[in-house]
């Protein structure tokens, strides 16, 4: 029931950000249509990205602290958002990119860092799947969830601290800020984004409470023969 | 290339969406399975 609410207020929230993207806000002087990326592309990178990345380091320290496997079951869905929210980020990027850089990618501190970010929550997955002892992969990769996040902090600072390709603040501290209509577009893009991320992850939470039944009673069913 | 930024997007969204829903089928056929398997069992 949950999941259905949060899929039907995803789409009823997609629809006006995608008309406000393409026809409420106003063409950026210089860089054309192709700034509209930016609408999708932040929301994606905050949401997305760091927000999978907070989520996982509470999911880590919540194993660590409690032992409660529940906690490494978050971290491992928090950590799956992470790899499909960064990689769709990652390719507005590219997109964005070529028109305004001409190249693809150009290897400048924000770009890899954020590379290093998806192949962090991709490395998780592999720790995982290498350790089939339910308690031992907790908290493995509870302690690997936790040392991963150390990239965050430096992604986030890395347009303060390094000289950098990727444009300066726009909307966080420092930055010049938008257009009023920009604005308002770039809020209806974090609700629809923040929604759809709600849903994806709650879904995939649903999905891995019935793994967890099934690896059990796969475990009961041996047992008894 | 805005289009296609979000076509792509939308694809990334899709294909997940689709690998969980044959996922999460895939496990409640299984669970299913399971539960008659346990329950003919003595």
């Amino acid at each position: 029931m949950k999941v259905k609410i949060l899929a039907i207020l995803s789409v009823i929230t997609m629809i006006p950000a995608l008309y406000m993207i393409f026809l409420f806000a106003p063409t950026e002087a210089t860089q054309g249509n192709a700034q509209r990326i930016f609408y999708i592309h932040v929301p994606l990178a905050v949401v997305g990205a760091y927000g999978s990345a907070i989520m996982l380091f509470i999911g880590c320290l919540g194993f660590l602290i409690t032992r409660d496997l529940k906690w490494d079951r978050f971290a491992a869905c928090s950590a799956e958002m992470g790899v499909v929210f960064t990689a769709a980020q990652l390719l507005t990027a590219m997109m964005w990119a070529k028109p305004i850089w001409g190249t693809w990618y150009a290897f400048d501190s924000r770009g890899t860092l954020q590379i290093v970010l998806l192949l962090i929550y991709i490395a998780y997955f592999m720790l995982r799947s290498y350790l089939p002892d339910r308690e031992k992969r907790a908290k493995l990769c509870g302690v690997f969830g936790l040392l991963g996040m150390v990239d965050v902090p430096i992604n986030y600072l890395s347009i303060y601290l390094f000289r950098t390709q990727h444009p300066q603040p726009v909307i966080s501290p420092g930055g010049g800020g938008v257009d009023p209509d920009m604005a308002k577009t770039l809020l209806m893009s974090f609700i629809a984004i923040t929604l759809l991320y709600a849903y994806v992850f709650v879904r995939r939470l649903t999905i891995a409470k019935v793994e967890e039944e099934v690896d059990y009673l796969t475990q009961v069913a041996l047992a008894n023969e | 290339m805005n289009n296609r930024a979000f076509t792509l997007v939308a694809i990334v969204f899709f294909i997940h969406n689709w690998v969980m829903s044959s996922r999460q089928a895939r496990l409640e056929k299984k669970l299913e399975e399971l539960k008659n398997q346990l329950k003919d069992r003595p």
